[in-house]
């Protein structure tokens, strides 16, 4: 990666100006200072040339400069307006004195510069490297010209282009990014070079590549702390050949955090998304330490569901579905890293009316989220630094870190760090906190119960001030200037689905940390991604980008993950509230093989959460009048069906039904689909033995009765298959192939039972009341299963009567965007050639030993035009198919849509959530699509083709991938 | 931040104008602020002579401050809003100016009031043409589009109804023709009807609520989701609900080919628009994609 361009500040970087500054502004203060002594009768305090300059005025406009040094010395002075002249005592005014007075200072000695600056632009640019310099100096042009280096510049920027161009002074990046657009050049790839604390600032909000702080004395610190990535003491320590490594070095490290600057209040719910911690056992939304009154700063635990209509907001009061009941909603608790603090009586928190910069910092690697918040109330500068995550290698676990720094006053610092949101009976309605004291002073602990589940949730919390001897959730401290003060918290959570006393275990478990031991728990948490990365890393070389969203999406699979059977993945993760923690075939099809391949152990634990949840799929089938087990279309943990019949819309009362309960099967078939990949893919006979045989002979018993005998063949009809926009269709393509694998792997798995485990074969024929008949009856059927093929033109009807449907014309822009007309016109659009989703196409990429490539290519031309991807599971899919086929672009348009669904929020729905499955789906995609990763005796291999189908800008791709209890390495380069 | 501490009412001495002194006088005894008139006479009286000739009554003249002249054009309005820090200009959308015109060249905005809701720095309570005093408010209503700044009028709106006690309706209305900016708006809805509608319908009434707590979103009284032609929409969902005062965000600019909405329900309904011009966003930079490449 090469440089594109350098930037450098003027004063203290290339010129010697910054003394004659420093110099007119003691000058100017100074006689400001001794007027406002004399009047109030408070000793004078001179402006101090080093201190005072660096915090207030370095690398300001000059008008900021005077505010902001007055400000802090609580001097109060009218604003005066711009043409006031050098003797008004405004603050416009005493600007102008002070560029008098430097005029005077510049003209009496002269301009100097920095000859080891020179070299190293004169470097720069034998290499054809661009180089631009910007100051907020009105007399800039003129400092150049006197020193007669402006052509040394291609692109130059003073204080007088900054006010014709209107562009915002430091420490807001607007100059500098003007002077990178001119240039030409993106700021990731550029480098900024600066001595002043504002413009450090304003390099890393611009998204700078690399920010060298150059330190002329006692500043080092302060510029490392604000921004600068490397800080030298004079530029004759860096060369043209070090930048070019530390910003590539910057690139690699970029890759591996995601990083939010600024803030933004409609954008806020998509952030809390995005920003989750978790470990499987639960999660936090990303919404700051302090949260704002509409955040939805929310714990999710795995497994604690309660019934749908508690207290409803009003918005939600439009759509009426019946109760799903008792555990058919996953229950949002209140966040336990919320504070509420005050630096000098005011909140440390984001308001509309208060300034501010925010930064908000997910570190992928080491699975930290941090937060930076400087706040200035009228010139008192704050700095909130948090960090927090829940501990990978302690599931109940939760640390927490805040530091607070009065950068330029003093003051007392409240901290109260209670767990009690006082609007909790309104944000987590349904929970209701149960008294419950705690003997512990230092402790705080909150219990709550599900209103109708009965659940019960322990939260127990400690908070300790760095260097003090105990522990309390309220803190009142008085805090100098510059001091830091550095509170700890650590949370433990138990539910009564963990333990028998949750309070007890929670307090339990508080009691046996150390506050000495915050660190290690800190550092074993952070080895543990290290090992989570070992496994799932993808690296991409030269594409930091791919690589970022690779990893952030393996982060939020893998945070969403446990070692608990009883839960699988909802389909926002406990990353959000959407689709109320849910569990769809989204798990089986989309996310076991990102697990099943980086963490076999976990993939085996989603599996068995479908084996614990066989009794609910049996009442299921019972229900629908049918034999053996059907899934539930959407599960939580008893495996009843939570999908409702219908949706009523209050204001028009216009009912949609939702077939998708009681028609969507063909998740029972992806079950079994996803025992037999397992199986495949360990050879784990105890799984096998154990739950597989038993969910394959189960759903298999389920098809047998839910298939129609007619003229010769076995039928199924009235059903939903992945494209949900058609219902109550016939023979669908996708539903019927699988459940014809299902039928197969259940005769199969029942004779290899049978040989291998005969005292298990006899009690699971006892258990299920098997007849002997049967594996063969299943055999039958599935030999005699209808199973549409592809047509003379190789396509495969989606279902009986999909051809004979009206065209339906999709507008290229209308993807991803979703008829607006569905919620009216939901009949109509059943009766279109409209696909919601790779449907067919879905079928081909599960099986595609079946297809011959023309087959593939057929219907891929044929259903991709008339699919809009309303799911975000659909993308990926045509992914994997078009690069198979060698169709590099679509392949690479759709991989690049699914792979940044979340971070670019494709959907405009990441608020409620991340999309868990599309995650797993473009792993998928890029695994088994581009890579064309198959498995042998050997383990994994490419495809011969590999190289061709990476996309363009590819050199190559490396990971590694679990097969049958060794981790292999896959790479492939171009 | 709004603040109501200050109003202003231009009148420009046509029956039309002064139809606001009702609702601008209810609204500044309401809100404790103090009241600015500009009234436009070329015959200045005594002040407590005048006011009784506008027939404010006198119950309210403790807010009031009356400024006389010979005429208050645009830029005067404009200049005064920002002298006395006014909060809310309360004014007719048609004033002086459509006595004179024929009745074929009658619009639903007159060219002042036009200048001043493009200009003005405070939000504006427009009068429209066929305006029905009916005070005290009771019911307002807030379209919401999933367009940032459009439905910035949102927290405006809650901010309202908690000051003056009122019940907030909001609506999202999907056009039938949506424009590039509607899809683009994230108010689209996907994938299932009963997850998603619901939950994505909610979001798009918080995420402009983000700084405000459930307790004071409680003033949200109804919430509607229909699809059709926007402006009959809200129409009917005013006459229906009978809708005191409806609030509008907008971008400002009222030439040919904007702001049709807007115009549609200017002619059209009987309640005050609440315009509220749409803010530049604050930036937010989420380094990933092209930004770190």
């Amino acid at each position: 990666m090469n440089i594109a361009a350098v930037i450098f500040d003027m004063d203290g970087v290339v010129t010697r100006t910054a003394e004659l500054h420093a110099a007119a502004w003691k000058t100017l203060f100074d006689e400001i200072l001794l007027k406002h002594a004399a009047r109030s009768g408070t000793p004078f305090r001179p402006f101090d040339i080093r201190a005072d300059y660096l915090t207030y005025v370095d690398g300001r406009p000059r008008y900021e400069g005077v505010r902001s040094f007055l400000a802090a010395r609580e001097i109060e002075l009218a604003d005066g307006d711009p043409s006031d002249a050098t003797d008004v005592e405004t603050l416009h005014g005493l600007a102008a004195r002070k560029d008098a007075l430097f005029a005077q200072a510049l003209q009496r000695e002269g301009v100097q510069v920095y000859a080891s600056t020179l070299a190293l632009i004169y470097a720069l640019r034998a290499q054809a490297i661009r180089t631009g310099v910007v100051t907020s100096s009105r007399h800039g042009r003129q400092i150049l010209h006197s020193a007669a280096i402006e052509t040394l510049f291609d692109s130059r920027l003073d204080g007088i282009d900054l006010e014709t161009r209107e562009l915002k002074g430091k420490p807001d990046p607007d100059a500098f990014l003007a002077c990178a657009k001119e240039l030409a050049a993106p700021p990731i790839r550029s480098v900024l070079i600066e001595d002043a604390i504002a413009g450090v600032q304003a390099g890393r909000r611009g998204g700078f590549g690399l920010i060298v702080g150059v330190d002329r004395g006692g500043n080092r610190a302060a510029l490392a702390s604000h921004g600068a990535d490397v800080v030298v003491a004079d530029l004759g320590e860096l060369g043209v050949a070090d930048l070019v490594a530390r910003l590539r070095q910057g690139q690699a490290s970029i890759a591996w955090r995601i990083e939010q600057e600024g803030f933004d209040s409609s954008r806020e719910h998509e952030m809390e998304s995005i920003f989750a911690v978790g470990n499987g056992y639960l999660g936090v939304r990303g919404a700051p330490d302090t949260p704002l009154g509409g955040s939805l700063d929310q714990m999710f635990v795995a497994g604690i569901y309660d019934h749908t209509q508690a207290a409803q907001p009003h918005p939600q009061r439009e759509f009426r579905t019946a109760d799903g009941g008792g555990f058919s909603k996953l229950v949002s608790l209140p966040s336990p890293f919320r504070l509420r603090l005050h630096a000098a009586d005011d909140p440390l928190e984001i308001r509309p009316d208060r300034s501010h910069a925010y930064r908000r910092v997910l570190d992928l690697r080491n699975g930290v989220l941090e937060t930076h918040l400087l706040l200035n109330n009228d010139g008192r500068r704050t700095d909130l630094h948090t960090r927090r995550c829940a501990s990978l290698t302690d599931m109940h676990l939760l640390l927490q870190e805040i530091t607070i720094e009065l950068e330029n006053h003093s003051g007392t610092v409240e901290l109260d760090s209670s767990l009690l949101d006082p609007r909790v009976a309104v944000r987590h309605p349904h929970v209701e906190l149960v008294p419950s004291p705690c003997d512990q002073l230092d402790t705080e602990l909150l219990y709550f119960r599900t209103k109708s589940s009965q659940l019960n949730i322990a939260l127990a919390s400690r908070t300790t001030l760095v260097g003090s001897e105990h522990d309390a959730s309220n803190w009142r401290i008085s805090a100098h200037i510059g001091e830091k003060l550095i509170f700890r918290r650590m949370v433990t959570v138990y539910t009564s689905r963990d333990a028998t006393d949750p309070a007890a275990s929670a307090l339990a478990h508080l009691r046996q940390l150390q506050w000495s031991q915050f660190e290690a728990l800190l550092a074993a948490h952070t080895e543990q991604w290290d090992n989570v990365w070992k496994r799932a890393d993808v690296r991409v070389s030269d594409r930091p980008a791919i690589e970022q969203a690779l990893r952030f999406n393996a982060y939020h699979l893998r945070s969403a993950a446990d070692h608990d059977s009883r839960v699988s993945i909802g389909a926002r993760t406990l990353s959000g509230p959407g689709y109320e923690g849910h569990v769809f075939w989204d798990v089986e099809i989309f996310i076991l093989p990102f697990f099943l391949h980086t963490f076999p152990e976990l993939a085996e634990h989603l599996l068995q959460y479908r084996y614990r949840t066989l009794d609910g799929a049996r009442h299921k089938a019972q229900k629908l009048g049918y034999r053996g087990a059907c899934y539930a279309w959407e599960s939580t943990v008893t495996g009843e069906d939570v999908t409702p019949r219908s949706i009523v819309m209050q204001t028009s009362g216009n009912e949609i039904p939702i077939f998708n309960g009681t028609e969507e099967i063909h998740v029972t078939a992806d079950v079994a689909f996803a025992v037999w990949q397992y199986w495949a893919a360990t050879t784990d006979r105890e799984f096998l033995r154990r739950a597989g045989v038993e969910i394959l002979a189960e759903t298999a018993r389920f098809w047998a009765s839910r298939c129609t005998p007619s003229a010769g063949s076995y039928h199924i009809h009235g059903v939903v298959g992945p494209d949900e926009y058609h219902y109550t269709v016939s023979d669908n393509a996708y539903t019927n192939w699988l459940a014809r694998f299902n039928l197969e792997k259940a005769a199969w798995a029942i004779d290899w039972l049978k040989q291998e485990f005969h005292q298990d074969f006899q009690a699971l024929v006892e258990r299920l009341g098997l007849a002997s008949a049967e594996p063969d009856e299943w055999a039958r059927i599935a030999r005699e299963l209808y199973l549409p093929q592809p047509n003379s033109d190789g396509v495969i009807e989606q279902f009986s009567g999909f051809f004979a449907l009206p065209e339906y014309s999709l507008r290229k822009e209308d993807r991803l965007a979703v008829p607006v007309n569905r919620l009216f016109d939901w009949e109509q659009i059943n009766r279109l050639q409209l696909v919601k989703q790779a449907d067919v196409l879905m079928l081909l990429y599960l099986f595609p030993e079946l297809f011959s490539q023309e087959v593939v290519l057929a219907n891929y031309r044929y259903y991709e035009p008339r699919t809009d991807h309303g799911s975000s599971l659909s993308p990926a899919i045509h992914a994997a198919i078009a690069a198979r086929l060698g169709l590099r672009a679509d392949a690479e348009r759709y991989w690049r849509q699914s792979l940044a669904l979340d971070l670019s929020n494709t959907m405009g729905n990441s608020s409620l959530g991340v999309h868990a499955a599309c995650m797993g789906a473009t792993w998928q995609a890029l695994v088994f699509g581009f890579l064309g990763v198959c498995f042998t005796e050997q383990g994994p291999i490419a495809a011969a083709d590999a190289a061709a189908r990476l996309p363009e800008e590819w050199r190559s791709v490396a990971l590694n991938l679990a097969w049958r209890g060794k981790l292999y390495p896959v790479e492939v380069q171009r | 931040m709004i603040s109501f501490t200050s109003l202003l009412l231009p009148l420009d001495g046509s029956q039309l104008a002064a139809r606001g002194i009702g609702c601008a006088t209810w609204l500044a005894s309401t809100l404790q602020s103090r009241l600015h008139i500009l009234s436009a006479t070329s015959h200045p009286l005594p002040p407590r002579e005048e006011l009784a000739r506008l027939r404010v009554p006198d119950a309210y003249w403790s807010h009031v401050i009356l400024h006389q002249a010979p005429q208050f054009p645009e830029n005067a309005i404009v200049a005064a809003a920002l002298e006395h820090h006014a909060g809310l200009i309360i004014m007719s959308a048609l004033g002086k100016g459509a006595a004179t015109r024929s009745e074929t060249s009658i619009t639903s905005i007159g060219h002042v009031a036009r200048a001043v809701i493009e200009q003005a720095p405070a939000p504006v309570l427009l009068l429209p043409p066929a305006y029905r005093e009916s005070l005290p408010w009771r019911r307002m209503l807030v379209p919401v589009s999933g367009e940032p700044e459009i439905d910035e009028a949102l927290p405006v709106a809650v901010t309202v109804a908690n000051l003056l006690a009122l019940q907030l309706h909001v609506m999202h209305v999907m056009s039938d023709f949506p424009r590039e900016t509607d899809l683009a708006a994230a108010a689209h809805y996907a994938d299932s009807v009963h997850h998603e509608y619901s939950q994505r319908f909610t979001e798009l009434m918080r995420r402009p609520l983000t700084h405000y707590t459930e307790e004071e979103c409680r003033c949200i009284r109804h919430a509607a989701l229909a699809k059709g032609d926007v402006a009959a929409e809200l129409h009917s969902h005013i006459e229906q609900q009978r809708i005191d005062l409806i609030f509008i965000s907008w971008h400002g600019d009222f030439m040919t080919g904007h702001a049709d909405v807007l115009k549609r329900l200017l002619k059209e309904i009987h309640c005050p628009v609440l315009l509220i011009k749409a803010a530049r966003h604050a930036p937010l930079k989420l380094k990933v994609g092209d930004e770190i490449e």
